[in-house]
């Protein structure tokens, strides 16, 4: 895919120093990292809120910042919607009015039944006269998303805007965000630092950590397991592993490691790897009902460490004498009754589900010597 | 007291929009700019408020009567006098309001206005100045009441002279002299009226400021 956006940015603030490059094509990006790691300065260096020491920012072809060569557009001229984390709607208009700033300047005469299209397929076109402090969250996020796409922007970028809301709203708010992607070919830079975000959300992610970018993956490369281990690791998601795929004298492929070992299936061939078992392919079991003959040399035990609710996830972490695993499973009432920290869990790896990257295959991606030593096992 | 209510009206016209524009220039520099010095032109903006008007009126006649252009004008113990001597305690009321009416604008707000494609004084005009209009006005209506009734200064730079400078609390002072209490009290009671009236003003404006963010 041709980059729409190109850009090299290097700006020093204090002791933090950013330097990242990016490019974005007609897609969703996600920017990923912990909080201080330069997700919003990078944001707003892009929109021109912030001046850049050095770089080149290109969009759609058009050079929005060349400090070579002395060329800095002003933010209103950068064509670069940006929804912010507080959403930053004008308190003193009224929603419809919210949305007509952001087309009324480049669409004279058109703009108000621009700004109520805008409000329809966000589905707000009833609550056009009322006024930010009179909408529920939901509604204002829609607003302003609204709002910034009624500009017309040659992309978009997203500061966490979902950060403040429950799960159910935020998930209906990361769907709506992709229909309109959809419908209009807008390119999406989205921050955040929840990893729900990027798998729901993008269609790739750059890693960002201590201001600069550390990696870059295409979300179905990285969720089909073909993403560096560092990756993983920064995300904090997902169970990683470094041993050997073998072959038992029957034949049957299985990955060994330090702490135990894994019944695979359809294996290429033995050698060093990387095994990546996403937490919510974890299979819960009760131990009064027999157990799959696929599943059976997989189970484990172990207590529950921590319960974490994240949206409409119930995370636990699970210490069994084997490792350290972490299982995602859909939130309801009854897991909430049956997860308690300290409590005695079962469950089971579908073969099928564990993900292996051969070392031999990763030689040639950059800066992974050192991220396999710290494979958590 | 026709005169002096009119030379009264007359120095409020003036001082009204000089109020405006000053003050709210001076409070958005202090308030939007980084600059050098910055603290100390705060401090110096602020000092009429402290100084004994006699302490400013003496300074300010010295100050112009040693500038050959306002001796020769004829600036002194004239009408535009009355106006600047009105104008100054009053200003850093002015300053003080609108420096906090643009520091409590979001400057996310802006921001996300400029992103939208609208130039600064755009964004000015569109989003920071109606946003912090309703402290601004309450500013405009305390300091222009203080404008009304200042007495010390006027007085100092622009003395006492029935018809040309003599403004409604000169009269007062004037009438008392010449024991003449009621006229005295006839001013007295319009100019308490006129205070009342900017605070019922600015407390309306603060509670729909209030209402409106609520």
């Amino acid at each position: 895919m041709n980059a729409l956006l190109d850009a090299q940015i290097s700006e020093r603030i204090g002791d933090f120093h950013l330097d990242v490059s990016l490019k974005l094509g007609r897609e969703i990006g996600v920017l990923f990292g912990p909080s201080g790691s330069g997700k919003s300065i990078t944001l707003r260096c892009l929109a021109g809120l912030r001046n850049v020491r050095s770089g080149r920012i290109a969009l759609s072809g058009y050079v929005l910042l060349d400090s070579g060569a002395g060329i800095c557009e002003p933010p209103h001229r950068r064509k670069m919607g940006l929804l912010f984390q507080d959403l930053a709607l004008f308190p003193h208009l009224t929603a419809l009015e919210n949305v007509l700033f952001g087309c009324e300047r480049t669409k004279k005469g058109r703009a108000a039944s621009i700004a109520r299209e805008w409000l329809a397929r966000v589905r707000l076109e009833s609550l056009e006269n009322r006024y930010p402090s009179q909408l529920s969250g939901g509604q204002r996020q829609r607003v302003a998303l609204a709002r910034a796409l009624a500009n017309e922007p040659e992309m978009l970028m997203l500061d966490e805007p979902f950060s403040a809301l429950d799960g159910p709203l935020r998930r209906n708010l990361r769907r709506e965000l992709r229909k309109l992607h959809a419908e209009t070919g807008v390119p999406i830079l989205y921050v955040t630092h929840q990893v729900e975000d990027i798998c729901a959300l993008g269609d790739k992610v750059f890693f960002i950590e201590k201001g600069k970018l550390t990696g870059s993956n295409r979300i179905s490369d990285l969720i089909r397991g073909k993403g560096r281990v560092d990756l993983w690791k920064m995300m904090g998601w997902g169970n990683v592993f470094q041993g050997d795929v073998r072959f038992c004298n029957e034949g049957f492929p299985s990955f060994h490691w330090a702490s135990g070992d894994l019944a695979l299936k359809d294996v290429s061939g033995p050698g060093p790897a990387i095994a990546f078992v996403r937490p919510d392919r974890v299979r819960f079991l009760d131990p009064r009902m027999p157990v799959d003959s696929e599943l059976s040399r997989n189970t484990f035990s172990g207590k529950v460490e921590e319960v974490l609710l994240d949206g409409g996830a119930l995370r636990l972490h699970v210490r069994t004498p084997r490792g350290h695993w972490q299982i995602e499973q859909r939130e309801t009432g009854s897991h909430s009754e049956i997860f308690r920290p300290g409590e005695e869990v079962h469950f089971a790896i579908p073969p099928g589900a564990i993900e292996l990257i051969f070392l031999e295959e990763m030689k040639g991606e950059e800066n992974l010597g050192s991220s396999i030593v710290e494979v958590r096992a | 007291m026709e005169r002096a209510l009119i030379i009264s009206l007359k120095v409020l016209a003036i001082n009204i929009p000089l109020l405006a524009l000053l003050g709210g220039g001076i409070g958005w520099l202090l308030a939007r700019r980084d600059f050098r010095g910055r603290e100390l032109v705060s401090l110096l903006v602020q000092l009429p408020i402290i100084l004994p008007p006699s302490v400013l009126g003496l300074y300010l006649l010295f100050t112009l009567g040693g500038i050959s252009f306002f001796r020769e004008a004829g600036f002194l113990f004239a009408f535009p006098a009355a106006v600047l001597g009105a104008l100054l305690p009053s200003l850093p009321i002015m300053i003080q309001a609108s420096r906090a009416a643009f520091a409590g604008v979001d400057r996310e707000l802006e921001e996300a206005a400029l992103t939208l494609g609208r130039r600064p004084w755009e964004v000015f005009l569109r989003v920071t100045l109606p946003l912090a209009r309703r402290t601004l006005l309450v500013g405009l209506a305390l300091s222009s009441a203080r404008a009304l009734g200042d007495f010390g200064v006027t007085l100092m730079v622009a003395g006492n002279i029935p018809g040309r400078t003599q403004t409604l609390p000169l009269y007062i002072y004037g009438q008392v002299e010449s024991l003449n209490f009621a006229r005295a009290h006839l001013a007295a009671l319009l100019l308490v009226g006129v205070g009342i009236a900017s605070l019922c003003l600015v407390r309306r404006l603060e509670a729909g400021a209030h209402e409106r963010l609520a």
